[in-house]
């Protein structure tokens, strides 16, 4: 049977011990170690984003073969780049999270840092007319973790 | 009284080595992961066939492209990064002008990659692709460059 008092006033550890000591102090200093261990550590979390503001919803409107890049302009607004290709050109429309956790132990530290895309790819023919376009929303994937 | 002492003697070297054995050995590892994971290529693409339109209703966006050769080509990328370093000093500079200290570091990028080529009218004409990240990290890290026959 034991009784643990804590002052932490002063920071004085009284502990009255009834039986055999030895062992007990052995788990005294484990349990003393593993609460300095947490003392010295700490956490981190973080969140980051480029953002740019558009909406797969928004792609209801277009229709390939019809829609021009001026009407894709017009709700988009300004590409985050655009590429000359063989037969044509894309607009790229591009928006990122990113969130970092980091985990310092005592002599230990680890870290993760995930970033995800929203994306959406218009490719128009020679005369500027919409022929495709994709869509990856996956920026809400992204998540908090361990690296392991 | 003897246990008190010793208790309270663990306590004040748990604090000592608390505050400065971070200082004298420590190992770091960050891992890094920028985008979602690229499935492989499966019977559904077929060079010749398959058009711009259906890989982009498979993979989506792609992550960049450009015209490479009068044709076009689309990049599906995945990069995992791993960071590891392992340092070893004592921290002698808020007494001294004496700091011993030796670190290592290592940095390894690993790419998940589909490269599909498309002709000019939108139709596939070849794909690429590669799973970097099953490589092994330590075993990749640490392995010396081999130069190949031709160089």
């Amino acid at each position: 049977m034991k009784n643990t008092i804590i002052n932490r006033s002063n920071l004085v550890l009284e502990i009255r011990v009834l039986g055999g000591s030895s062992m007990k102090t052995v788990r005294y200093t484990i349990v003393i170690l593993s609460m300095m261990l947490l003392c010295v550590s700490c956490a981190m979390f973080g969140k980051s984003k480029e953002y740019h503001g558009f909406d797969a919803k928004w792609l209801d409107r277009f229709t390939p073969g019809t829609t021009t890049a001026a009407d894709v302009l017009e709700v988009f607004g300004a590409p985050s780049r655009m590429v000359k290709l063989s037969n044509g050109n894309a607009y790229v429309y591009e928006r990122s999270v990113s969130k970092g956790t980091g985990i310092w132990l005592v002599l230990l530290s680890f870290g993760n840092y995930e970033t995800q895309y929203d994306r959406v790819v218009f490719f128009f023919d020679p005369e500027d007319i919409l022929t495709h376009y994709g869509l990856s929303m996956n920026a809400g994937d992204s998540s908090y973790g361990l690296p392991f | 009284m003897g246990f008190r002492f010793k208790v309270s003697l663990v306590f004040i070297m748990g604090v000592v080595a608390g505050i400065i054995l971070p200082g004298c050995i420590s190992y770091q590892f960050v891992r890094q992961l920028r985008g979602v994971e690229i499935m492989p290529p499966d019977n559904r693409l077929k060079p010749g066939r398959t058009t711009l339109g259906e890989v982009l209703s498979i993979y989506g966006a792609p992550d960049n492209l450009e015209e490479f050769g009068g044709e076009d080509l689309l990049l599906y990328e995945r990069i995992l990064y791993g960071n590891s370093g392992l340092s070893l000093g004592i921290p002698f500079s808020d007494f001294t002008f004496f700091n011993p200290e030796l670190s290592a570091r290592g940095r390894l990028g690993r790419y998940d990659t589909l490269a599909v080529f498309f002709s000019s009218d939108g139709i596939l004409r070849e794909m690429v692709y590669t799973k970097g990240s099953s490589y092994p990290y330590l075993k990749t890290l640490f392995e010396e460059e081999r130069a190949t026959d031709g160089e």
